[in-house]
């Protein structure tokens, strides 16, 4: 009785301290499947500038990006697919962030960076915390890191945890079975046949 | 009586989509621990096959279908387009199969990678979109399934406690604590970071 008592404990305890989380997973997934429109505006874009004084070296161009974004005390992940060099020397760079993508062009020559802010609404800041861990120079959203691992902690123990009280109960048990053991097989003989397949 | 459809709607919802969810969970484990678990290519292969005229490939459809079906590619696919080059990326999970047609060269230049087992995970984890064939639309509709129980789950679990339990102090403050995660979370993106 008291090993029940714990697991419904847990099971209630855990999923009250995931509620949120599963909420921004639900609606997160429906928008990667369906791209509803209003997570797909452009958002404001504002721009700036701001000088910057950073001598030409060797280093490579993902730790200019990285000290051009330390300078700047800007938030988020350079991406080197997005970044180069023009023909008048000017640097190019893209910055990404759950919030917020910066499009930054440093010039050595006027040592000055301009930078293009495209701020993301309320929509796209949701859907973006399905699967933000870290992001640089964002301390905050260590808390979310480690509150999305918990989750998924919670959520498969959760799992367990709920079908071992349905076995322990006495309710629903046949039918129970019957959908439970199907679809752990129908689902594993369908990944089965997606792997060979195709 | 509402209680009980409740609980059983909660009941149910997850038995049928327990190994769907599960999948999810693990999958996002790995991803989530991605410098422990890191994805690799353990086999790749270069082929290339003559392309029999060049109005199979007047359409990137026609030239999708042509590979479908002469070559047994399976998947969804993808357009890249470089100039004059077209690439086409088929994907399903565990396997990624490049085919690049360049213009005046009846050849397609052919590229499988089969990928590790986490590389698999990665794959079930990210394949979602209503577009590759009855079994990756079927895919589709059990991964909105997923995502509307995640929504049920946590509304329906919110209603059970709620109904089921006498003293919610503790509960309430473990809902309030984590609502607080969330929205300083939001706010803290939105207008400070």
């Amino acid at each position: 009785m008291h090993m029940r008592r714990l697991l419904v404990n847990i099971h209630y305890f855990g999923g009250l301290a995931c509620f949120w989380y599963l909420i921004v997973l639900g609606v997160s997934s429906l928008h990667f499947n369906h791209r509803f429109s209003f997570g797909e505006d452009p958002g404001d874009t504002i721009q700036w500038s701001r000088p910057l004084h950073l001598q030409p070296n060797d280093t490579a161009r993902q730790d200019l990006s990285e000290t051009i974004r330390d300078s700047l005390a800007l938030a988020g992940w350079p991406l080197f697919w997005e970044t180069r060099f023009d023909s008048t020397g000017v640097y190019h760079f893209t910055l990404e962030q759950p919030a917020r993508r910066y499009l930054i062009a440093y010039s050595f020559n006027d040592y000055n960076a301009r930078i293009t802010e495209i701020r993301k609404n309320f929509w796209q800041v949701f859907v973006s915390l399905h699967g933000a861990g870290e992001v640089p120079n964002a301390p905050v959203m260590t808390v979310w890191m480690w509150y999305s691992r918990l989750t998924i902690v919670v959520v498969l123990i959760s799992l367990i945890t709920g079908i071992y009280i349905w076995m322990i109960g006495k309710r629903d048990k046949k039918s129970g079975n019957i959908v439970l053991i199907g679809s752990l097989f129908a689902t594993l003989l369908w990944m089965a046949f997606m792997y060979l397949h195709g | 009586m509402i209680y009980h459809t409740i609980r059983r709607l909660h009941l149910y919802s997850g038995f049928v989509l327990a190994a769907f969810i599960m999948m999810y969970f693990v999958t996002g484990f790995v991803m989530i621990f991605e410098d422990r678990f890191q994805r690799k290519d353990v086999e790749e292969r270069e082929i290339r096959t003559p392309i029999p005229s060049r109005a199979v490939v007047s359409s990137t459809d026609a030239l999708a279908g042509w590979l479908q079906q002469e070559l047994g590619l399976g998947g969804q696919w993808y357009e890249e387009r470089r100039k004059n080059d077209v690439t086409l990326h088929f994907r399903h999970p565990g396997t990624v199969t490049t085919v690049r047609v360049m213009p005046n060269i009846d050849t397609a230049f052919i590229t499988i990678k089969k990928g590790n087992v986490y590389s698999l995970m990665h794959g079930f984890h990210r394949l979602h979109g209503y577009q590759g064939g009855v079994n990756y639309y079927l895919w589709s509709f059990f991964y909105d399934l997923s995502a509307l129980s995640m929504i049920v789950f946590a509304v329906t679990g919110l209603y059970l406690w709620w109904k089921t339990t006498s003293k919610r102090l503790a509960g309430t403050l473990v809902l309030l604590s984590f609502t607080a995660v969330t929205a300083v979370t939001i706010i803290y993106l939105m207008f400070y970071s």
